[in-house]
């Protein structure tokens, strides 16, 4: 069950389509399709809502001209979800780039996690969080984790993508995006924990 | 700790994040609706209304598109949504009466935009001449220019240069034709065969209880044509019977 509403993997292909055929003509579909799902997506790495729209509306703006740019073929053997959301993340990245990390950041300074040997069976963050039980101690913990972490963790735990999608969007090998969602997961319940949640 | 309305759920964007989109990428988008005439073509960009066509006179959506282009530099697309600016434009389009919508004046030269403004202020059922119009609009200004202004009209209806009129008759170089200029009048309440009857008597001005009025002013439709009201030829003979300028349709350029 996925957090955030994204279209069915048949409708992705069919915009491909579409999209191969004409861009303009395709691009509204393409947009509702994925807007929600983008500006929720955004709003959760930055935990800045007021800014998300625009960065969303950017990322946008950059796949219309990248659309543009590509040859129909190409366009036709798009993964029109993690290559949006991959754009969504290296905008994300640069908007906060330049920020200074949290104070309260989850992770130590070597790059472990707090919550690196914290192990049990207790339903996870994103369990707890499909409940409605813990949504806001869960995006506190959320805002916490590092911008390496954080990424990887929104898409698969709360974006509901794939772990093929998410090393399709970070340009990363599966086996990291794994083990960064996993030690995400940790340091997120280990900061549940914490807060008594 | 728990909150007790946790707010889950996906957050979808503002009701124009599409439409500013399209502004950022340069594409306008169209639908179709209705209004007397029939199907008409709609189309707007993140400033306004920028185009209504008859789909009668295009045919294809393609052709609609391409004359947009030619005339716009833009290209246009047809919408899968209707944003603020298209639904408030169905709703005017169905119903005169309906709030004025906001309409795209970019590509507008000065002359255009103030002749717009004026025939904006042309209220359903009233129709004004060019002339008062041009006179209006002071030195420089002609009838003939404002017709052209108004023949070139990409937003007949919203800006409704239906409602201006010619010297000599009634109707007569609207956009979308004789006919449908007409039956429009016809539609807010006028009469224009009445009208024309008046013009071809010579009549300029309608005495109207102790005040003048255009030929084309709502108030005087009713009784236009039925026999017995008084013509007048000039603005002599309106100063002679002493009769004061009617503010609804205002015979006298302001």
């Amino acid at each position: 069950m996925a957090l955030a509403v994204a279209p069915e993997a048949g409708v992705e292909s069919d915009l491909a389509a579409a999209l191969a055929r004409d861009v303009d003509g395709a691009f509204e579909p393409y947009v509702i399709a994925y807007r929600t799902c983008i500006v929720t997506f955004v709003a959760r790495l930055l935990g800045d809502t007021a800014r998300a729209e625009d960065i969303a509306q950017e990322v946008f703006v950059r796949a219309y001209h990248a659309l543009q740019a590509y040859p129909s073929e190409r366009r036709a053997a798009l993964h029109l979800r993690s290559w949006t959301y991959a754009i969504a993340h290296n905008l994300t990245r640069n908007a906060v780039r330049d920020a200074p990390p949290p104070a309260d950041s989850l992770e130590y300074d070597d790059g472990d996690e707090r919550a690196a040997a914290t192990v049990d069976h207790a339903p996870g963050p994103e369990l707890l969080a499909l409940r409605g039980e813990t949504w806001h101690a869960v995006q506190a913990a959320v805002a916490r984790l590092s911008p390496r972490l954080r990424p990887a963790y929104v898409m698969r735990y709360l974006e509901d993508l794939s772990y093929d999608e998410i090393a399709h969007a970070l340009r990363q090998p599966v086996g990291t995006v794994k083990a960064s969602a996993h030690r995400a997961a940790l340091a997120v319940r280990s900061y549940l924990e914490e807060a008594n949640v | 700790m728990f909150d007790a309305q946790p707010q889950q759920a996906p957050r979808p964007p503002g009701a124009d994040f599409t439409t500013a989109l399209f502004a950022r990428i340069g594409l306008d988008r169209y639908t179709v609706g209705s209004c007397v005439l029939g199907a008409v073509y709609l189309g707007w960009s993140a400033r306004g209304v920028s185009a209504v066509r008859l789909t009668a006179a295009h045919g294809a959506a393609d052709e609609f598109a391409d004359w947009y282009h030619e005339r716009t530099g833009r290209r246009i697309v047809p919408a899968v949504e209707l944003d603020t600016i298209a639904r408030a434009a169905q709703a005017k389009l169905a119903d005169s009466s309906a709030a004025d919508v906001p309409v795209d004046l970019d590509l507008a030269t000065p002359l255009e935009r103030d002749v717009f403004a004026r025939v904006r202020e042309i209220r359903a059922g009233y129709a004004r001449p060019c002339e008062l119009i041009a006179r209006e609009l002071g030195a420089g200004c002609t009838p003939q220019s404002v017709a052209d202004v108004l023949t070139n009209n990409a937003v007949p209806l919203l800006i409704p240069c239906h409602r201006v009129v010619r010297e000599d008759r009634c109707c007569g170089g609207y956009v979308f034709g004789d006919d449908a200029q007409q039956q429009l009048l016809a539609a807010e309440g006028l009469d224009p065969s009445a009208v024309d009857r008046a013009i071809e008597r010579g009549y300029r001005y309608i005495e109207n209880d102790g005040w003048f009025c255009l030929p084309t002013c709502g108030s005087i439709a009713v009784h236009l044509d039925a026999p017995g009201y008084a013509g007048l030829r000039s603005l002599d003979e309106v100063r002679a019977r002493g009769l004061r300028a009617c503010g609804s349709c205002r015979p006298l350029a302001a």
